[in-house]
């Protein structure tokens, strides 16, 4: 069962940090955006997605919400961790089946293809390892473009602190929870 | 894929250097830029990445999410403007009319290759170099905060456009393209 396989993955590490590239290409394959940052997760609900290159972004998990703060417009969007499309890298971190129960998992000529039972704007989520170390995540999105993560410098540990991100007072609030 | 040009400082401006480059970027044809868009009006705040492509009078500005999905696509010339959003197209005359039309929206969308090279049209300040400073374009408050130098050509990395409910901060990360 490629599900199982790939949970059991996952679950060969608590915790994991890494540097990324992040790559998006249209349908013809043309870049149309890129960026850098670092990538963290600690079980069982800690992530952190911290692009820091152009244009600083930060996605993190904190309790049952995710937050999506943008320094550029000042504003902080919260999610409740139902909201999985908010964020499928919530599926790194979460183990429980209920919210795998929301995803069908193909595995693929050395990918496992994760795809939402409910459609979205994200077709599914490409998981790639290098030995046992996750090493390519991309999203495949509705309009063609692919979104890819390429990790490099990847540790079984995270610093604590890669977690904390202070949002700003004066951060607009856009509660996105229902 | 197509490396872009490297930034640098403007270190040494020397007197007439603002009024030669911009007679310079006046005749530019192509362009191919990327950066940030910020907007923040009644409605909310957003910001995106932009895609600006012009060849001679036609240009496409596409604006990309941080997830990557195309937000959407604008695509014009003299004659024609075409807007694409989740598949849809949508036509009009001109890109500022169609953006209205579409979102709401009034931007100067009609002067953006002058807004992003730095030579408003119309009634602007300039500082003591000659830099353009601010403009008013089309009911809207142009206002340059840092330029650059790309492969010799001058341009705003940091700008924002706004008038009395909305305000667009536009961040210029590269330039692929400029001739």
């Amino acid at each position: 069962d490629d599900k199982a396989d790939l949970k059991a993955k996952l679950n060969a590490f608590n915790e994991f940090s890494a540097s990324f590239v992040q790559e998006v290409t249209d349908k013809s394959g043309q870049e149309v955006m890129s960026s850098n940052g670092i990538i963290a997760l600690q079980k069982p609900a800690k992530f952190m997605l911290h692009t820091l290159n152009p244009d600083e972004q930060v996605l993190f998990c904190a309790g049952n919400d995710i937050y999506f703060y943008d320094p550029f417009v000042n504003q902080v969007s919260i999610f409740s961790r139902s909201e999985l499309s908010a964020s499928p890298f919530i599926l790194l971190s979460d183990m429980s089946d209920n919210v795998w129960a929301h995803y069908d998992v193909r595995h693929e000529n050395g990918v496992y293809i994760i795809t939402p039972n409910r459609q979205g704007d994200i077709v599914n989520l490409r998981l790639s390892f290098k030995g046992s170390d996750i090493d390519t995540i991309s999203l495949v999105m509705k309009d063609g473009n692919i979104n890819t993560y390429k990790l490099s410098d990847g540790r079984r540990s995270a610093d604590p602190q890669v977690f904390e991100y202070k949002i700003p007072e004066d951060a607009e609030v856009d509660d996105e929870r229902r | 894929c197509q490396s872009p040009i490297e930034q640098k400082e403007i270190s040494f401006a020397s007197d007439n250097y603002w009024t030669l480059m911009q007679d310079k970027l006046k005749t530019v044809k192509n362009l191919n830029l990327k950066g940030r868009i910020g907007i923040q009006n009644p409605q909310g705040r957003m910001s995106a990445n932009y895609i600006y492509n012009l060849k001679n009078d036609a240009y496409t500005l596409e604006l990309i999410s941080s997830l990557g999905s195309q937000i959407g696509k604008l695509t014009a010339d003299k004659n024609e403007a075409k807007l694409i959003i989740n598949g849809k197209v949508y036509t009009s005359n001109d890109g500022e009319s169609l953006i209205k039309e579409i979102y709401g929206l009034s931007l100067p969308v009609n002067d953006l290759k002058d807004i992003m090279l730095g030579i408003p049209q119309g009634m602007a300040l300039k500082d003591s170099s000659g830099k353009y400073q601010s403009a008013v374009i089309a009911g809207f408050l142009v206002e340059y905060q840092k330029f650059a130098d790309f492969n010799n050509y001058a341009l705003p990395t940091d700008y924002q456009i706004s008038n009395e409910d909305t305000l667009l901060k536009v961040r210029l990360n590269e330039v692929l393209t400029i001739n």
